[in-house]
């Protein structure tokens, strides 16, 4: 059908909403709860507002479905006195902190705020223009029930700046199942927090600090202490990055979604100062080698299946708190992160003769939930932690521009080669699929003997959130899946307990699209953003000259000259961990 | 005419037997049952005009027709009783004095629309009524009214008496139902429409108790009698509820279509003006509803299009000795407490007029409050997500336009207070 | 009687959620964090799901209170009977001041209508209702019943 939005014809689908017309259609409208990873929206914080001819008084554009015969107006007097005031009752609730908050510059409330010429306190009395008695009523009032939250490894809260959007409850309950936050209370002490205000005890994977539009829920900022350690003489700075990480850097600095940013990343970090510059990459190909031959030994031995993957931190935490009957069924490699962090501590270390003590082991990632894996009791090996700090994505890129240091001024840097040289397969961890994909370049290989012709795996590639396939392998019939979203892991599972699904070896990611769409990826994302960076990934990948894990060569030389072989002591003790049974 | 007040005194609320004998008491349900079919019963509502009492309005047959016409094995019925508008309490009377009216008003429409389960929602402070009405759903129960093979029928009704936990919103019949499914009493985008999809996704009828003690009267005489009574565009009567300096305060039945000034003077109803004060307003329709001055009470009361909407037909009569600025106080902190947080403009707006409310209280207002208090009433009146903003704007606004000046002393300037 | 013995009065249904919440309040006069706990396991649904329904309600109570509690009916027809009165009567008599949560051992704030507006002024003390309270009978509730 064709509706009109301010008096030109559009195209819609009787399912559209005002809202999904005009952005298709580059019609500008503020919103500040509908999210395109949360849909249906509701209507909630009234910014959408526009003017129809199908009802008297204005409508949310978010929740008004297309008819025909629809004419909408968006840019009416009414409707910007609408939103104006609205900002204004937001803005007097809100903490104000512009200059010292983590998103300045970077916040969808102070975006409006700018265009919509919201610039006063209008609802709020300035100090000294009440009597004092009403003054202290006024600050108890506004901040009766302020909820801050500080007490865990990876996300920070402060109910201060909250808009109560509700997109954090939301895709908390909707996308990951896990439900931890609730709206509480009602009228003016509205709160979005936890229950009885305990400290966040949930899975960790940062999407709703990837969805809120304020500095409500942001990732626990560890920037400081990066600082300090760079700052500090006597310490050796090393750093990792992951693989989903080049090519969502850029987005902070102007550039596309997907955009190939490696070379600039690597001299960010060497012109803040960091001594080395390592790639995670490696570490993936390392999981690889190591997760193949731990399937090959499960076929072997006829289980446990299904395998599950165990890079990410949130979907382990997830079997840990919901699922324990599992842990048998993860794999024991570590994350690509914490396999090469004790390489670094060790290997790396005694050939370069440094003492580990001085090394400060960062690594640069895409996810809150990385921060929780590094302080996880069982995870580290190398005898001193592993890995000292983990600094999301956008921590980085707040660093950079407290520094004024601009990484497109900057001249492209290759990652330090004693532990920087990586394959497409490793590269491929960065979407979900990824792992996959590339654990079976690697197993077919190794079960079959001989070369494979063609690389690509497309049957598990794909944005759908759970797609799986049957890959025939010298005759055995390989099933494997891929899912991301808690909310399709569980499904999964329930399934796997019914016994209604069979799998050898299956990949989870926690985020949507795997890491590309971490909790701790610059914003706004969405499916769009993450199609795109997925491209880029896809596209690097086959590019590549080594696109196999088992065939980089520095890995190589770390098994002929360290570790032996895939599974010896060493790499057990080093490169694989346990799991915890965390059910209360 | 009285039709629901007309048998109060005779009957027992603890003994259904008085209801049986005293007016023949479930009579209308036995009609319905076994000479009626649903679809008839329905068409008997619509043919009476019968309309919401609970403050909407809204044509009872036709809510009835949209749910008996929505196909699904699994339909509700739901009595309203959760009342907290303040200044009536007239459902809270029916309960008390005549409980099976509404019982079985309640049944006739669960029969009408095809629903097996029904539940009467009451508010959580009326707990003396609820033992009422247990007692009298019990009785309803031996007597084979309510339950299983109603009156020997194949027709199963089961009636759940709900509890409300204190919130205003909860009277709206989205907010109502979530709050049955276990969720924050926060109101629903219509449409869908709770006849079409309401409880747990099913047909559902949410009905004033008012309404519903309506019914009995209406089978039992017939729709053509009910039409007649009353207004054209909203027969029937009305419970009219009068408080405040009037000399008969408390539960007035009298014909929908009277007007305010017969209410409030006419010896049969409030008797006029307690004696000492002087008439200054009248609030038609709780703390939501608009003030009237003296030249407006001759407009009849009755639901459709009109300048004073009726709502809940409570009649809160004030003096001249009364302070507005303590008036006006208590409408900001109504609403201000019973917002339930959804929408930004309720939730903020709601809080700012009771911040303001407060420094008025205590003449302690400043310049730039006057400024925004219209710009909180007019966002407050066009951009909320539910009726319950509109509600909280609209005394403030006629107590604005007419008293603006007074209460501020000085000039208002070129504001304009919709 | 135990929160177990309780809850198992209701089938775990939705719609019997805030009635088991209610039951469960009446014991302790508040739900505590464990309580809800159980609850949460009772009915199926994660803890955040039942204190975000259960803070929504002004008569369910989630946090153990220390002081007593007085509410006063905010609605029209109570004022007109003189219900600020009444309010001043009781801020002199226990030195504080309505909606101020500054005293130590009383709290003193406006509660919504009851639908009692025919026996007003209505007064609560914690959950008892006082009506058709004038300012001379205050001195006598305080004493009796604070």
């Amino acid at each position: 059908m064709q509706i009109k939005i301010n008096n030109k014809l559009y195209e819609a689908n009787p399912d559209d909403t005002i809202l999904a017309v005009c952005r298709r259609n580059g019609i500008r409208l503020p919103v500040l709860c509908a999210h395109p990873d949360l849909l249906p929206s509701e209507g909630v914080c009234r910014m959408c507002l526009v003017e129809s001819n199908q009802s008297k008084g204005l409508v949310s554009s978010c929740t008004q479905k297309a008819c025909e015969g629809l004419e909408v107006q968006t840019e009416t007097e009414n409707v910007n006195r609408a939103r104006k005031i609205n900002l204004e009752l937001l803005w007097a609730d809100h903490a104000g902190k512009c200059a010292s908050c983590k998103r300045n510059g970077r916040c969808e409330l102070q975006s409006l705020a700018k265009e919509y010429d919201v610039d006063e306190f209008k609802f709020v009395p300035r100090r000294k223009e009440l009597e004092s008695g009403d003054e202290l009523d006024l600050v108890k009032d506004n901040w009766s029930h302020v909820a801050i939250d500080g007490k865990n490894s990876s996300i920070a809260r402060d109910s201060q700046f909250c808009v109560e959007c509700r997109r954090c409850v939301k895709i908390c309950r909707d996308m990951q199942t896990v439900e931890a936050y609730g709206m509480n209370y009602r009228s003016s002490k509205t709160n979005i927090g936890t229950s009885f205000e305990i400290p966040l005890d949930c899975i960790f994977c940062g999407q709703c600090s990837a969805v809120c539009p304020t500095a409500a829920i942001t990732e626990k900022d560890d920037t400081a202490e990066f600082e300090k350690a760079l700052g500090d003489p006597q310490k050796m700075v090393i750093v990792q990055t992951a693989p989903s990480v080049r090519f969502t850097f850029g987005e902070e600095f102007g550039e596309a979604p997907g955009t190939f940013w490696e070379g600039k990343l690597v001299a960010a970090l060497k012109r803040l100062g960091c001594d080395k510059v390592f790639d995670t990459v490696l570490g993936a190909d390392l999981t690889i080698i190591e997760e193949a031959h731990e399937l090959i030994q499960r076929v072997k031995n006829k289980g446990p299946f299904p395998m599950f993957t165990s890079c990410c931190p949130s979907w382990i935490l997830y079997v840990e708190k919901y699922w324990p009957e599992f842990i048998p069924n993860l794999s024991s490699c570590k994350s690509p992160q914490q396999m090469l962090a004790p390489l670094m501590k060790t290997y790396w270390a005694q050939k370069e003769k440094i003492n580990p003590d001085q090394i400060i082991s960062v690594s640069i990632m895409p996810c809150t939930s990385k921060k929780y894996e590094a302080q996880r009791k069982e995870i580290n090996a190398s005898g001193y932690r592993d890995v000292d700090m983990v600094l999301t994505v956008r921590e980085l890129a707040r660093l950079l521009r407290k520094k004024k240091i601009d990484p497109r001024s900057l001249k492209e840097k290759k990652f330090d080669p004693a532990l920087g040289v990586s394959t497409g397969a490793g590269v491929l961890f960065a979407q979900s699929g990824g792992v996959m994909e590339a654990a079976l370049r690697t197993a077919v290989e190794n079960i079959t003997g001989e070369e494979l012709g063609k690389v690509e795996f497309e049957m598990v590639r794909g944005e759908s959130g759970a797609r799986c396939a049957e890959i025939g392998v010298d005759g055995l019939k390989l099933r494997v899946a891929v899912v991301h979203e808690i909310k399709n892991a569980k499904n999964l599972l329930e399934s796997l307990k019914k016994g209604e699904s069979n799998y050898h070896f299956v990949e989870v990611m926690a985020c949507p699209n795997g890491c590309i769409g971490g909790g701790g990826q610059p914003v706004p994302a969405g499916p769009a953003v993450r199609k795109a960076r997925i491209a880029g990934v896809l596209a690097r990948d086959k590019g590549m000259p080594i696109r196999k894990s088992h065939e980089n060569p520095v890995l190589k030389k770390i098994y002929k000259e360290f570790l032996g072989h895939p599974g010896s002591e060493k790499a057990e003790e080093l490169l694989h961990t346990e799991y915890v049974n965390r059910k209360t | 005419m009285n039709i629901l007040t007309k048998n109060w005194d005779k009957i027992n609320p603890l003994d259904i037997n008085s209801y049986i004998r005293t007016g023949g008491g479930y009579e209308s349900l036995r009609k319905c049952i076994r000479e009626m079919n649903p679809a008839q019963v329905v068409d008997e509502i619509e043919k009476s005009g019968l309309r919401g009492r609970g403050g909407a309005g809204f044509p009872t047959g036709e809510k009835w027709e949209l749910a008996a016409n929505t196909p699904a094995k699994t339909k509700y019925f739901i009595c309203n009783l959760d009342e907290s508008e303040p200044g009536t309490y007239k459902d809270r009377v029916i309960a008390e004095k005549n409980p099976h009216q509404i019982i079985e008003g309640l049944l006739i429409g669960a029969f009408a629309v095809g629903a097996k389960r029904a539940f009467i929602y009451i508010n959580g402070h009326y707990r003396k009524q609820n033992e009422i009405l247990k007692v009298a759903l019990e009785q309803a129960r031996e007597k084979e009214f309510v339950g299983h093979s109603v009156m020997g029928s194949a027709i199963d009704i089961e009636i759940d008496i709900f509890q409300g936990a204190g919130a205003y919103i909860c009277g709206e019949e989205t907010a109502l139902i979530n709050s049955i499914e276990g969720k924050r009493g926060e109101p629903r985008l219509k449409p869908p429409y709770p006849p079409v999809k309401g409880l747990f996704g099913k047909p559902t009828v949410v009905n004033n108790a008012e309404t519903l003690a309506n019914i009995p009267f209406i089978i039992k005489r017939g729709a053509k009698i009910f039409s007649q009574i009353g207004a054209a565009v909203s027969p029937g009567t009305k419970l009219f509820v009068l408080e405040g300096a009037v000399k008969n305060r408390g539960i007035h039945e009298a014909p929908l279509g009277t007007t305010s000034q017969e209410l409030i003077y006419n010896s049969l109803y409030g008797g006029g003006i307690e004696s000492g004060k002087e008439f200054w307003f009248a609030q038609i329709g709780g703390a939501s509803g608009r003030l009237a001055p003296a030249g407006k009470l001759d407009q009849p009361l009755a639901y459709g299009k009109s300048e004073y909407t009726l709502g809940c037909g409570s009649i809160f009569v004030v003096d001249k000795s009364a302070n507005i600025k303590d008036l006006l106080f208590s409408w900001a902190d109504f609403f201000h407490r019973e917002s339930c947080g959804k929408c930004v403009p309720c939730r903020e707006g709601t809080y700012r007029l009771w911040e303001i409310a407060k420094r008025l209280k205590k003449n302690n207002l400043q310049k730039k409050d006057i400024e925004n208090i219209e710009d909180i009433l007019w966002t407050l009146s066009s951009t909320t997500f539910c009726p319950l903003g509109n509600f909280a704007a609209v005394a403030w606004n006629d107590a604005m336009r007419m008293f603006g000046r007074e209460i501020f002393n000085i000039e208002l300037g070129e504001s304009e207070f919709v | 009687m135990s929160l177990q013995k309780i809850l198992l009065q209701f089938e775990p249904k939705p719609e019997n959620l805030l009635r088991a919440l209610k039951a469960a309040q009446k014991e302790n006069k508040y739900i505590e964090k464990k309580d809800c706990q159980e609850i949460a396991e009772y009915f199926s649904v994660p803890l955040a799901r039942i204190y975000s329904f259960a803070s929504f309600f002004s008569e369910i109570r989630t946090k153990k209170e220390i002081k007593k509690i007085i509410r006063v009916c905010s609605g029209g027809a109570c004022l007109s009977e003189n219900s600020a009165k009444v309010v001043r009567q009781i801020e002199l008599l226990l030195h504080l001041e309505i909606g101020n949560d500054a005293h130590p051992k009383y709290k003193l704030d406006y509660v919504s209508c009851l639908g009692l507006c025919d026996r007003g002024p209505v007064v609560l003390v914690d959950d008892q209702v006082f009506e058709k309270v004038k300012p001379e009978n205050v001195d006598d509730i305080i004493k009796n019943y604070l």
